[in-house]
């Protein structure tokens, strides 16, 4: 497919289907990334072995042909093009090979050669021998010297260096300290530390683009997400003005982590690379580089104490969440906030203390899926209430009911939800899966199970049952959402066709809008155009000094219920051939709900409910779990959609099961999807399955083998890892004994 | 290499590496219905029907192909065969994501050549084997049967499916 | 007659034959020439610098179903052979093809790949260890029809032409596929038991482990041949300490991941427990 546009099209943003890996141009270069095989360390020099016979049209580009700026900006993170100085990560990419064979160039990046300033690391090493009596690594001990001294320099970060914080949020209501030292106040004390570093993988377009130089234009064909950023970064490293970058978004099949402000470093390198060379330059990372440094496994680590009365009611709540960044971030604050808002989940007690943090480390940039960052905190907090009722012996039904936000104390939380009907779906989803039958008797059966196991060769299977309950909040109102203005327009024409005025959406929720049309107003849905525009175009105000991600910008959820807005007040209108317009924005009441400096408020424009049950029974011969039914309610408002609805979730269920064991799709004979009536506003529950699937899995294998899981995902050898530590447990207890 | 193929149903000779794998190859030559995936043969974007049969592309190196059929959705979709899936995906309310289609259609082609009425569990499988997320299973099924439907209707055969 | 070669610079290089005679031919003349069929064993490997491609063979693709045995031609795909139904395979050769990979990989991956892999055991193998399957390697001169059991490694210069399946009936029949199911690691390996009684003692068994190594010692199964059903505790616990003797011994001088030495004692038990 050839790369072209038509020269009537002056518009510096186009929105095409196709694949950008589909396409190509004549005398076309491919580029590949040579990347660093080291995590730290100080580039001396970048360059082909000496004797390569290095191709005529084959070139080498790294930081110094970079014509413009060497490093951008991004939300006020300084992230380089290309390194040249010091080596953040393993994977940093230090330079680009081009050229028209991708099978040479795939030879030809064996003969690069990445020469390192082994002075400045051995600098380190002296300090570290002298203040730690550590025997010094020789450098002459066979390796390379780079990977010595690179080895021991992990170790010296790992044993000297304090971990730089590049992003903290603190939210502290009532006093934490005091609860935990009246014992009246805390009958029980529950720690636990989680940790889920499930991330989701993709087998669809690795991220790239397809650049070219033509009639001084700059021309780009990629998938990005973020619009602004990309122009802006690609004007400020080559040099060229806005108005002569034409950037065509392709196909986007698939919203990864890091791909939302990667994909501009990416084009802005082969943008380099297609003005040094003057020919279309084609970039497109490998399976392997998409994987190391776009869909990363996020490390995210959560620790929990918690007090409860005897009663059940929790008293105090002390959290920390730490969250490796990775070498950059610009989005570390924005997570860390949405961390730290869920961290609680959806219980409320008048004693919390969160204390969330991000690290930056030498590991390849993490940015969390920024629709799924919850999960994360509701993984903690629910494996937390399901280990505080296995030690308590409360029911996990009643602490969850007693506890959530609305229940038995007023919350003095500073952010407020409205959870829906909430105890109904709790209710429901216990009824439904038999929950509280089958929790009792697994709990009952818990303490003896080993023993019988060995004994009785009829022994009742291994079974656990685990709950876990979430909501997902859309259209957040944080930094970007205050600095943006959402609005919809919808207008008819003298054709009777209705435009909506909109950044494009995905094929299903363009889908939902089309149904929302079709239902209300008598028109073909072949009547119905989207016009896919751009911030600028769609007249929303942007301040310039920050530049908001698209994608970002009133979520779906947000727009589809202005568009119902839109649609209501033209059902009044008659379509006659007049062409009108009607734009619907965020009451400015709405955004008032919330205080970003105070960080408090109402932080979502709405909130879904979600609850989910998962029960399994263990084969005890091969040590892997089978699962035996999954139980999921929602209160997700009203439903414009139920089939579309419910087909996402079950995609969710599927999605999310095939993340939980690594190299392993799980499966599940029975799923059971309900939505609980509503006459609410249409909300977002599109992620709310990642939110509680993962923990009601964990929750459920922790009861089956007696003991916490608290790290996600496993591997196929893990159930088998735990059983024999409690196998070695018990014989100890029973020498002990002895 | 000069390899001969008979390639959508016309004679071809593919140059290319004997190791190189079809996938590239076939890409190469403008058939770009065959994507690259995870390429190693399970995510099924890359699947094309060598002699008749679904195969993944990507870690098959073009020299073992010497004198086969190959075709791929560019021209099975020019088929009745093909005809008669897409339609039945459309009624279904499939909305394909653009990289897992070869994979849905060659895999549906298969069950339909090999089943003339497939069982629950037939459909299970196939619904299992993909593993795309952009489509959920039932949905999925719901096209596989409407695919059926139209099969039996073309052939002749009405409400042949119970 | 002489095959065509390809050559290309600083590459592999491709054969082709027409029948077996030309592929005797040229393991002849060609040295480290390597047999292919599907390829599907060198995904993510290097490919060899010689291969002959075998997929065209017609001669190694035949179905010869007899009374008691079944012969399968080497090059035939695993797609084919299931496609054969359950009906005219040993059920447990049948369960075990099914757990292969995917149907797209079956459809051109083949059954003389899968039994002679080099560094690993692939799934059919304990399977037909278990059944006490038959190779037959040819090279110019003729055939030999060898037991599996007996194979200790793959001979050099011949040519694997068909796998014959003995079809018996049994009356327990048990395999169970290990590790991950979407890739092969250290944690990979598959079981297959096989058991049959006559006036309530057991007439046959066979148990049979493979992944990075194989397992399958007559001497053990000996120690139950005989016992009168059903089995009793006793019975089961002193075959369980002898078959961890035994499987102890086999493994000895390797780093097996201890998992795998459990999962077959658990799937050993497990297995006995069907016949009580």
């Amino acid at each position: 497919m050839c790369a072209k546009r038509k020269s009537a099209d002056k518009k510096n943003f186009v929105f095409s289907d196709e694949f950008y890996s589909d396409m190509s141009a004549p005398d076309m270069l491919y580029a590949l990334p040579i990347t660093s095989p080291f995590s730290c360390g100080k580039i001396r020099s970048i360059g082909f072995a000496p004797k390569t016979k290095v191709p005529e049209d084959c070139f080498l580009f790294t930081g110094n042909d970079i014509p413009g700026e060497k490093s951008v900006a991004i939300l006020g993170t300084e992230v380089p093009v290309f390194s040249c100085g010091e080596i953040s990560y393993k994977g940093e990419i230090l330079a680009l090979l081009a050229g028209p064979d991708r099978e040479v160039l795939t030879e030809l990046k064996n003969s690069v050669r990445i020469q390192l300033d082994g002075d400045e690391l051995k600098k380190e090493e002296t300090e570290f021998s002298k203040n730690y009596n550590f025997l010094s690594v020789s450098i002459d001990d066979g390796f390379p010297i780079e990977q010595s001294i690179i080895s021991l320099r992990k170790t010296i970060e790992n044993f000297t260096k304090k971990r730089e914080i590049i992003a903290r949020r603190k939210i502290v209501t009532g006093i934490t300290e005091e609860v935990f030292s009246d014992p009246e106040k805390s009958a029980y004390v529950v720690e636990g530390k989680w940790n889920s570093r499930i991330h989701y993988k993709s087998n669809k377009e690795t991220e790239g683009c397809l650049c070219y130089v033509k009639g001084g234009n700059l021309h780009v064909f990629t998938p990005c997400q973020w619009l602004s950023q990309l122009s802006k970064t690609l004007s400020e490293v080559t040099g060229f003005p806005k108005s002569k970058i034409f950037i065509t978004r392709t196909m986007v099949s698939h919203k990864t982590t890091n791909a939302l402000w990667f994909n501009s470093i990416l084009v802005s390198q082969a943008a380099i690379a297609a003005i040094k060379t003057g020919r279309p330059v084609k970039y497109s990372l490998s399976r392997s580089s998409q994987e190391a440094l776009l869909e990363l496994a996020p490390n995210v680590q959560i620790s929990h104490k918690t007090a409860l009365d005897a009663e059940g009611v929790i008293t105090a709540m002390e959290i920390s969440v730490e969250f490796d960044a990775g070498a950059y971030n610009p989005f570390a604050s924005e997570i860390l906030d949405r961390l730290a808002i869920a961290a609680t989940g959806i219980y409320s007690c008048r004693n919390v203390r969160v204390s969330a943090k991000a690290f930056k480390s030498h590991n390849p940039p993490s940015s969390l899926h920024l629709s799924m960052i919850d999960s994360h905190s509701f993984y903690a907090m629910e494996n937390q209430i399901q280990k505080i009722a296995a030690q308590t012996g409360f029911s996990p039904v009643d602490l969850r009911q007693i506890n959530k936000a609305g229940g038995a104390q007023k919350s003095t939380w500073p952010f407020t939800y409205s959870f829906g009907r909430s105890i109904d779906a709790i209710n429901a989803v216990a009824i439904r899966s038999d929950f509280k039958r089958k929790y009792a008797v697994s709990r009952l059966a818990g303490h003896s199970r080993y023993e019988e196991s060995e004994n009785s060769p009829y022994s009742p299977p291994l079974r656990g049952i685990g709950m876990a309950c979430a909501f997902d909040g859309s259209g957040y109102l944080g930094t970007f959402f205050e600095k943006s203005n959402i609005s919809m327009q919808v207008s008819v024409n003298e054709e009777k066709k209705v435009i909506v005025h909109a950044y494009p959406p995905s094929s299903s929720i363009r889908e939902i809008w089309i149904k929302i049309i079709t239902d209300d107003i008598d028109v073909d849905r072949r009547s119905i155009i989207f016009t896919n525009e751009t911030i600028g175009e769609s007249g929303l105000k942007n301040d310039d000094s920050v530049i908001i991600p698209e994608a970002l910008i009133g979520t779906v959820s947000v727009r589809t219920i202005l568009l119902k807005k839109c649609i209501d007040s033209l059902k009044r209108k008659k379509i006659d051939g007049t062409p009108f317009s009607v734009k619907k924005s965020l009451p400015s009441s709405r955004k008032k709900i919330w205080n970003q400096e105070e960080f408090s408020g109402s932080p979502y424009y709405n909130t879904a409910f979600g609850t989910c049950t998962l029960e399994l029974e263990l084969d005890t011969c091969t040590y892997r779990e089978n699962l035996r039914k999954i139980c999921v309610i929602i209160d997700g408002g009203r439903i414009l959609s139920p089939k579309s609805a419910e087909n996402a979730v079950h995609r969710s269920i599927q999605r999310c099961l095939s993340t939980l064991v690594d190299d392993d799709s799980l499966k599940c004979p029975s799923i059971s999807v309900q939505f609980m009536q509503s006459e609410e506003e249409p909300k977002q529950i599109g992620h709310l399955v990642y939110s509680i699937l993962p923990a009601a899995y964990a929750s459920a294998l922790s009861q089956a083998l007696s003991v916490t899981v608290d790290f996600l995902p496993l591997q196929t050898d893990s159930i088998f890892k735990i059983c024999e530590n409690l196998t070695d447990e018990r014989k100890v207890r029973r020498e002990d004994e002895q | 290499m000069k390899i001969p193929v008979m390639l959508n149903s016309e004679k071809v000779i593919l140059d290319a590496r004997p190791t190189e794998s079809l996938l590239e190859v076939l890409r190469s030559n403008g058939l770009l219905s065959v994507k690259e995936g995870c390429t190693k043969g399970k995510c099924g974007s890359c699947t094309v029907l060598l002699d008749d049969k679904p195969v993944p592309s990507c870690i098959i190196p073009v020299g073992i192909v010497r004198n086969a059929s190959i075709e791929t959705l560019e021209f099975f979709l020019l088929t009745k065969e093909g005809e008669d899936i897409i339609s039945g995906f459309r009624q279904a309310g499939m909305n394909m994501c653009g990289f897992c289609n070869s994979s849905r259609i060659f895999s549906t082609y298969e069950l339909l050549k090999k089943s003339y009425r497939p069982t629950a569990e037939e459909l299970d499988r196939l619904a299992d084997s993909i593993k795309c997320n952009c489509i959920d299973r039932k949905t999925f099924i719901n096209g596989v049967i409407y695919a059926t439907a139209n099969r039996h209707e073309r052939e002749g055969r009405r409400n042949a499916l119970i | 007659m002489k095959g065509r070669v390809e050559e290309m610079p600083s590459s592999k290089t491709f054969f082709y034959a027409k029948n077996l005679s030309d592929v005797f031919y040229q393991m002849k003349n060609i040295s480290e020439l390597n047999i292919v069929g599907g390829c599907t064993s060198f995904v993510g490997k290097e490919l060899p610098e010689k291969a002959l491609s075998v997929r065209d063979i017609a001669e190694l693709k035949v179905i010869d179903k007899h009374e008691r045995y079944i012969d399968l031609g080497s090059a035939l795909s695993l797609s084919e052979i299931e496609d054969l139904g359950e009906a005219n395979l040993p059920k447990i050769f049948y369960e075990a093809i099914t757990t292969i990979a995917n149907r797209n990989i079956r459809n051109i991956a083949t059954v003389g790949g899968n039994v002679c892999g080099r560094d690993f055991y692939n799934t059919l193998y304990a399977p037909l260890l278990a059944l006490d399957a038959r190779l037959e390697f040819m090279d110019g001169d003729g055939s030999v029809l060898q037991p599996i059991m007996r194979l200790e490694k793959l001979p050099e210069n011949e040519l694997l032409s068909k796998v014959r399946l003995p079809l018996e009936e049994w009356e327990v029949s048990l395999f169970r596929k290990l590790g991950p199911s979407e890739s092969v690691n250290e944690l990979s390996a598959s079981f297959a038991f096989l058991a049959n009684s006559q006036k309530n003692q057991i007439s046959d068994l066979r148990i049979a482990f493979a992944g990075s190594f194989k397992f399958r010692d007559i001497d053990l199964e000996n120690k139950l041949i005989g016992a009168h059903l059903p089995l009793s505790s006793t019975a089961i616990s002193n075959f369980m300490l002898e078959a961890e003797d035994f499987f102890n011994q086999a493994t000895s001088n390797r780093k097996l991941n201890p998992i795998l030495r459990h999962q077959f004692w658990n799937l050993v038990k497990y297995s006995l427990e069907q016949l009580t």
